[in-house]
């Protein structure tokens, strides 16, 4: 019983850690590179996402600062948190967009972007050596 | 502002991510995590996170696309999951993955029972550094918007070492392009 009440006011780290998994699944389990890479992004858009809903104020204001809300930090959601995930986005189209690069050149070389043709080509390139 | 909406765009976000890992043509992949982005950016200004859902509409929603679909064009439009699913060695790998999956799975939720209450105004990372912040930032540089006077003015260091590994991502990405071109004009085979 008291796990349930953990989860009704946890309810929004629940879901993100739900949408992290999703990720991960993707990025373990997914055979095609590029399902990797989506599930990638997918997990870097729930640490985000964990990051915001840190941030969350009950009954505040977003962060601009106004006249009617004065000078009260309870009154404004948390601002720190915001500035540092505009850091992460940028980063995270960056990788992104390596990683493609990256993804085009085992294409060029191997013609496949699938896990288990690359390790038998990769296996073959070997004996070759 | 009112999170009333965040509990849809979530269930929202949790079906995009699920399908865009689900489908095998590769095209609607990209595009619905275009769409799990957008939904995601949707959440982000309904948690009161404006900057940040702007900045996630326009890259992660944008640019993230276009260049998954740049990449999708010039490699294959099809991902054949599990073709070689007979093979013993695979299921015993995704048997140790489904395994530390779950195990992470637990070990967050079991780490979540420590974090102060979803939208508590007095959690600790409320009272230290950002009050401060809130209340100096109009004082201080004279711009309403407390984020951008956090991103320029109080962590301008910080933004300085994100532009540089931007620059740096790019001179990656360039470098290994031409890399890419100048083995065409070899041949193949090299």
């Amino acid at each position: 019983m008291e796990w349930l009440h953990l989860l009704v006011r946890h309810w929004a780290y629940a879901l993100t850690v739900l949408l992290i998994l999703i990720g991960l699944h993707g990025m373990l389990l997914k055979r095609n590179l590029l399902k990797k890479l989506i599930g990638m992004n997918i997990f870097q858009g729930a640490i985000i996402l964990f990051f915001i809903v840190h941030a969350y104020k009950d009954g505040a204001s977003v962060p601009i600062w106004s006249k009617a809300l004065g000078e009260h930090a309870e009154r404004y959601m948390n601002p720190v948190p915001h500035g540092l995930m505009l850091t992460a986005i940028v980063v995270s189209v960056a990788t992104t967009g390596v990683a493609l690069a990256l993804l085009s050149l085992i294409h060029k070389r191997y013609g496949t972007l699938e896990e288990d043709e690359l390790l038998t080509a990769l296996r073959a390139d070997r004996e070759e050596v | 502002m009112n999170g009333d909406f965040s509990a849809v765009f979530f269930v929202l976000a949790i079906v995009a991510a699920l399908v865009s890992l689900k489908v095998r043509d590769l095209l609607a992949a990209a595009a619905l995590l275009s769409l799990f982005s957008f939904v995601v950016a949707l959440l982000y200004v309904s948690l009161g996170a404006v900057d940040v859902g702007f900045n996630e509409a326009v890259l992660g929603a944008g640019v993230t696309g276009i260049l998954l679909v740049i990449a999708i064009f010039n490699t294959c439009r099809r991902s054949q999951d599990r073709q070689h699913r007979g093979s013993r060695g695979s299921a015993l790998g995704r048997l140790v993955a489904m395994l530390g999956l779950v195990g992470v799975g637990a070990v967050l939720l079991w780490a979540m029972a420590g974090l102060p209450d979803f939208g508590d105004p007095v959690a600790p990372a409320a009272r230290h550094l950002s009050d401060r912040m809130i209340e100096g930032a109009y004082h201080d540089a004279h711009t309403p918007n407390i984020v951008t006077v956090m991103i320029a003015d109080y962590r301008s260091f910080d933004t300085l070492g994100e532009g540089i590994v931007v620059f740096t991502a790019g001179l990656a990405c360039f470098l290994l392009l031409r890399s890419e071109r100048r083995r065409d004009e070899d041949g193949p085979g090299t």
